[in-house]
């Protein structure tokens, strides 16, 4: 049974539709990253399925549990951060994961040894007995995982996680990401963060204006890019002559110079064609310190997808 | 880290152990938030005052000694049904806890009841600290101890009140967007706006029969004996200008109880209606 399906999902606010006939299927064990600009339907479609909003149509399924027709019995099996939740002020972590804990149906010696646990994975263990009233947003996150975890769901649901956090925080909260990633927990991430997905996705899905544009594993999904953005620093100083050098090198488009000792272009082609545009370079006698793709990958695919749409 | 069994928790509590749960955390609320305290603090100011204006007068019987108290305990009511429920159900929306609290296995109808349970129950203990001092205080100094059991009329009135005026806390935090804003029309309703309603009618010979604040005015009228007629013709010779002829009225008990008891059944079927349709779309 696979933890998340979503069948025609529609979702309708006004003459608004936020979700397009939506289907997507998460499977156990996988770690999915939801990707969208904003407004694309990413946090909506995650409201649907955490019994937050109704659906216009179309059906969601956790665990094979139908979110509409039984949502008590489907939300027993997920955990979720959706948007920044608040909590309660005048309770504490402890007593936060054991109000929710009890919710859940778990037993006191359960509440206590998971509350022990996951406050541990999230580094919260000093913070149990205070009041969550006066935690930074960043600890408000990593106490909103915990709870998402402390049952053990079969499947977590996470709304942009990182959201609003300083760079500090962010490393933070992928690296208790990638420790969930190892404890075997299917999960399903939005996000408009590329790094931070390709770094601890195994598949992604792209949505925009509430349509689902493509699905798949992310080692695939880049293999499909075939154009790429290079940056290159060099030794000598870039000047007019160089770029009229380096323009006239088959394959390079859209050359630009970076600051006063680099430049980037685009590149048609795949692993082959890079290595063979390094020789080039070498070629006509530029002392090359570094030769990469310029940002991620993921966001050029990202990006060609989002134009392509629209 | 090695990897678990990822089940979550299988069957969840039935609802009614949700629903108390879900109240033991928001008495926890009333108790942190202070509201409680401040709650305590109006009620000790009320009774030390009328206990200072009662104790000053020559011994009366027990009834009129208690009337003092109990024409305040509407107005305790009002006070504690404001701060308990009336924001009871917005506050999830607006404080965006309810992204924590939705998400989990529990239906909307066991949130809203234990909320419900929480804030009767916090005003149900004021009203009756309330009571038991005033008992205590008008047993202590009254000259007489007859119809000592109207008091317990009183105070079950009291109760009753309590439990209807929170349902109209609960329906006005389910639609109201903001905390501040539901707190001050659910204070203001009970406080302002109904007993305007009432007082007009005082110019017909007909009763605000329906209205909820004019049913609360048997909390008092239930320590009178006899019970005053439902309406009362005045007549007040103005000099000049003939007659000006009021009507005051007063709400059988039974039909206070029968108004008390409606308002109670229909805020909370549509409170609970309105909650169960708002989605947590901002």
């Amino acid at each position: 049974m696979e933890p998340i399906v979503i069948k025609d999902l529609v979702k309708d606010f006004g003459g608004f539709r936020a979700v397009d006939n939506l289907s997507l299927t998460v499977r156990s064990g996988t770690f999915v990253g939801f990707l969208g600009p904003n407004g694309a339907g990413k946090t909506t479609t995650i409201k649907i399925l955490t019994n937050m909003l109704r659906a216009t149509s179309g059906s969601a399924f956790l665990n094979g549990v139908d979110v509409v027709k039984d949502p008590k019995a489907a939300m027993a099996s997920l955990g979720a951060v959706v948007e920044t939740p608040e909590f309660y002020p005048y309770l504490t972590p402890n007593e936060t994961l054991a109000y929710l804990g009890e919710l859940r149906g778990m037993s006191p010696e359960d509440i206590r040894t998971r509350t022990r646990e996951v406050l541990e994975t999230v580094k919260m263990t000093e913070w149990a007995d205070k009041r969550i009233g006066s935690f930074s947003k960043g600890m408000k996150q990593r106490i909103a995982i915990a709870q998402a975890i402390l049952h053990r769901p079969a499947v977590v649901i996470l709304d942009e996680p990182t959201s609003g956090l300083d760079p500090r925080g962010m490393a933070e909260v992928r690296n208790i990401l990638a420790g969930l990633k190892k404890e075997g927990y299917t999960i399903f991430m939005s996000s408009h963060l590329l790094n931070e997905v390709q770094e601890v996705c195994d598949e992604v899905a792209l949505i925009d204006r509430g349509k689902l544009l493509r699905s798949g594993p992310v080692d695939a999904l880049l293999g499909s890019v075939n154009v790429h953005r290079m940056e290159v620093r060099t030794l000598q100083q870039i000047d007019g002559a160089w770029l009229n050098k380096i323009s006239q090198l088959e394959g390079v488009q859209e050359l630009r110079a970076n600051g006063a000792m680099g430049f980037s272009f685009t590149l048609t082609g795949g692993d082959q064609e890079q290595a063979e545009m390094l020789r080039k370079l070498q070629g006509i006698e530029l002392d090359v310190v570094s030769f990469r793709e310029s940002g991620v990958a993921l966001e050029n695919l990202y990006l060609s997808m989002i134009k392509e749409s629209r | 880290m090695s990897e678990v069994a990822h089940t979550g928790t299988g069957a969840a509590p039935s609802d009614m152990q949700q629903s108390l749960t879900v109240m033991k955390y928001d008495l926890l609320k009333h108790m942190r938030s202070r509201r409680l305290l401040g709650m305590f603090a109006i009620e000790a100011i009320l009774l030390v005052l009328i206990a200072g204006l009662t104790l000053g007068e020559t011994a009366r019987p027990f009834i009129d000694t208690m009337g003092n108290f109990a024409s305040l305990a509407s107005t305790l009511v009002i006070i504690a049904a404001t701060l308990f429920a009336g924001d009871a159900i917005v506050s999830e929306f607006q404080g965006r806890t309810g992204y924590l609290l939705f998400p989990n296995p529990i239906r909307r109808s066991s949130i809203f009841m234990g909320k419900f349970l929480s804030a009767t129950l916090a005003t149900m203990v004021v009203v009756v600290i309330y009571y038991a001092v005033a008992i205590g205080i008008s047993a202590a100094v009254s000259s007489n101890l007859q119809n000592f059991e109207l008091a317990f009329a009183s105070l079950g009135l009291a109760l009753l009140y309590s439990v209807a005026a929170v349902g109209l806390g609960m329906l006005v935090s389910s639609f109201m967007k903001g905390s501040t804003g539901s707190l001050i029309l659910t204070f203001f309703l009970l406080f302002l706006i109904l007993p305007s309603v009432d007082s007009i009618f005082s110019l017909v010979d007909y009763p605000p029969v329906i209205s909820l604040t004019f049913a609360s005015m048997a909390i008092t009228a239930v320590l009178r004996v006899p019970y005053p007629p439902a309406t009362d013709k005045l007549i007040i010779p103005l000099e000049g200008f003939g007659e000006f002829v009021t009507y005051i009225h007063t709400p059988p008990v039974l039909t206070a109880v029968t108004v008390m008891i409606a308002w109670t059944l229909v805020t909370i079927v549509l409170a609970y209606f309105l909650f169960q349709r708002r989605e947590m779309s901002a």
